[in-house]
């Protein structure tokens, strides 16, 4: 049953990255005027940095709320929620060099180190 | 022929509406490009202060306090903005290499974006046909005068509105368990990305509370979950709210209806900005969700449009400016207002539900052809005078002062700061009387290059207390402006062109003087810019008298 669960949220994750690589086609054409390699880097970061920490976050809501509800709201949370972390690590001393990469990290790690620990019972 | 799901029709059409609104809004006005070359579409001082504050948090590698060049040299002046987007659009730079003077653009570029979806969604309570084809009205947001709150440097409170409509999500679905800490971390990031937002939404949030109390059996057990919030609110937040109060951020300000329709030259939207037919059909709207509020179920989408439509008038009543950042979102806003009427059309023609999602599709894309702005953004930058900026931050001492002297956008100080040097910029009127006066002096009246609560210097002195205002010798900055002598200068920095051609001479008489001393130097210059260098600063380097 848990792995059910764990597997319809990587059905998802497919979904996130149909829509990711959708974007990225689409916004060439619309930003004709600007570097592929720019575009791609633009919507990989919003989607590294933002969209998949919020959206692995609203897995705790996967009951009550549909795939395209939890992926606009994650993206807002994944944004407000980086945001807030990386100016409190920031006060702290860990430099804004490394806040995205080392948060969305975390958040991924702790996803699977959760998801792992709820299979396991 | 398959049929398609109503999963995959919805998820097509809301594809469809956000690459519509990347195309009708964020492209057209930036060109078609994501990065440019210079700060693009850069129409305010407040668009430079973003820019500014995101390097120096980049700078720093957080945002604590002002960059000592902002602020004559003290490394303890507290910034009085909100922090958060500036230090959003840092790590995001990092990471995509992209400048954020491109990022802060495009985040509240993508703004209208994210809370129409979060307006959908709150639509689709009510009704899903409806939530489509309210969709459509968003794409108004990149037209004049909405699209003002990107030229006119609003970016943190569009930024700032997106966190606080995902509030009111959270707010409508408060009875999920734990949504209360959604609810939390959008209301602190509201507050932190621009705080006004925040209270303006905390009035629509309570409201939508008072509204389903009614329904509720069990009323405690219903608030719990919004004490819950509001306590960690208080708690997790209690130092950045004693730097809000502390540092006087709230301002209530009581001023003249009429400023807010007009300011600068600048129109603000009113309501008759909208094509007349789409206001027709937004006062049919409102009609009908009025009658619709004592019948339905799901009320909030309702709420948060009439409150909205209400707050922006918010300048009869204290809300002063803000009520204009709302009414340049009324598109977004206001969107089911439009979506109810298209869908009793529909409905009295058709029941079929692809009728509903055809419709969506077909004003979808008749407004993007409509709608689509005319022409990209024009901001004050261009790429000489940004270079020459630039190369001030890359080749001189980073305790090196800068005198500016005339430039027709100057006046626009934030924009000085990209130099990351302690600048000063001469007053157009003194430039102004002084050739009317066919003189030259030494001493010019010059305004510090910084505004608004950094020009006030807050530093703190202790957890509840912060003095303003300086050392004896700033003492004058105070006001904003005092006499200089521009020999004091170590780099003066001149323009060479000038809607005004008489002060576009005067600079180049000015700047031929100052290279005739043997201790100063053309250090730099393009077609647009040319940078002095005083390598005896103090020393007499003008003789005061006539223009020869």
């Amino acid at each position: 049953m848990k792995m059910e669960k764990f597997n319809k949220v990587i059905q998802e994750l497919k979904k996130i990255g149909i829509v990711l690589v959708t974007l990225i086609i689409l916004s060439k054409l619309i930003f004709f005027k600007e570097d592929f390699l720019v575009v791609i880097k633009f919507w990989f970061t919003m989607f590294w940095s933002f969209v998949l920490p919020g959206f692995l976050i609203m897995t705790i809501f996967r009951e009550k709320f549909d795939f395209i509800e939890r992926l606009i709201i994650g993206s807002v949370l994944g944004l407000a929620f980086m945001s807030l972390v990386s100016y409190v690590i920031g006060l702290i001393g860990i430099h804004l060099r490394i806040h995205g990469i080392i948060i969305p990290v975390f958040v991924v790690g702790l996803y699977l180190y959760l998801e792992w620990k709820n299979g396991e019972r | 022929m398959m049929k398609l799901s109503g999963r995959v029709v919805e998820s097509t059409i809301l594809l469809l509406f956000v690459v519509a609104m990347l195309f009708t809004g964020w492209a057209t006005l930036m060109d078609h490009e994501i990065s440019h070359t210079y700060p693009y579409g850069y129409g305010s001082s407040d668009s430079f202060i973003h820019y500014n504050l995101a390097e120096t948090a980049k700078q720093f590698g957080k945002l604590q306090y002002f960059a000592p060049w902002y602020v004559w040299g003290h490394d303890d002046v507290e910034i009085c903005q909100s922090p958060l987007m500036y230090d959003t659009s840092g790590m995001f730079s990092f990471i995509s290499g992209i400048e954020t003077y491109d990022l802060n653009m495009a985040f509240a570029m993508l703004a209208p974006i994210l809370i129409s979806l979060i307006m959908y969604l709150l639509i689709r309570k009510l009704n899903k046909n409806v939530a489509l084809l309210s969709l459509p009205l968003g794409l108004l947001s990149y037209t004049q005068p909405f699209s003002f709150i990107f030229s006119f440097g609003a970016l943190p409170h569009a930024l700032s509105w997106v966190y606080a409509i995902g509030a009111v999500w959270a707010g409508v679905n408060i009875r999920v368990k734990y949504v209360w800490v959604l609810l939390y971390v959008f209301m602190t990031a509201s507050f932190m990305t621009h705080s006004p937002e925040m209270l303006i939404v905390s009035f629509l949030v309570l409201l939508i509370m008072v509204v389903e109390l009614f329904k509720e059996k069990d009323k405690i057990a219903y608030v719990k979950p919004y004490i819950y919030a509001g306590v960690m609110f208080v708690v997790l937040n209690s130092f950045e709210l004693i730097r809000f109060f502390g540092m006087n951020m709230m301002r209530f300000e009581s001023v003249a209806a009429t400023r807010v329709k007009h300011e600068f030259g600048i129109p603000f939207p009113v309501i008759t900005d909208f094509p007349v037919y789409i206001l027709v059909i937004l006062g049919i709207g409102v009609l009908l969700s009025v009658w619709l509020l004592t019948k339905k179920q799901h009320p909030a989408a309702i709420i948060t449009s009439l409150f909205f439509l209400v707050a922006g008038y918010g300048n009869y009543f204290h809300l002063d400016k803000r009520a204009i950042h709302i009414r340049m979102l009324w598109p977004v806003l206001l969107s089911i207002f439009f979506g109810i009427v298209v869908y009793m059309i529909i409905k009295s023609l058709s029941k079929k539900r692809a009728m509903y999602q055809t419709a969506a599709i077909a004003l979808i894309v008749l407004f993007s052809v409509q709608f689509a702005p005319a022409s990209p953004l024009h901001g004050f930058m261009t790429e000489d005078r940004y270079e020459g900026f630039v190369w001030l931050r890359e080749n001189t001492p980073e305790d090196a002062i800068v005198h500016y002297m005339y430039c027709d956008e100057c006046s626009q100080t934030n924009m000085l700061g990209i130099g990351h040097r302690e600048s000063f910029v001469v007053r157009a009127e003194d430039i102004i009387s002084t050739v009317q006066n066919g003189s030259i002096k030494r001493e010019y009246l010059f305004s510090p290059a910084s505004e608004g609560c950094s020009v006030g210097k807050p530093h703190r002195e202790s957890l509840l207390s912060w003095k303003y205002g300086f050392y004896e010798h700033e003492e004058g900055a105070l006001k904003g402006r005092y006499f200089k002598d521009i020999c004091e200068a170590d780099y003066v920095f001149f323009e060479k062109e000038s809607q005004a051609e008489v002060l576009e001479k005067y600079n180049m008489y000015i700047a031929a003087v100052l290279l005739k001393n043997d201790f100063t130097e053309l250090v730099y210059q393009n077609d647009r810019v040319a940078i002095i260098h005083n390598k005896k600063p103090g020393e007499k380097c003008i003789e005061n008298g006539k223009i020869q």
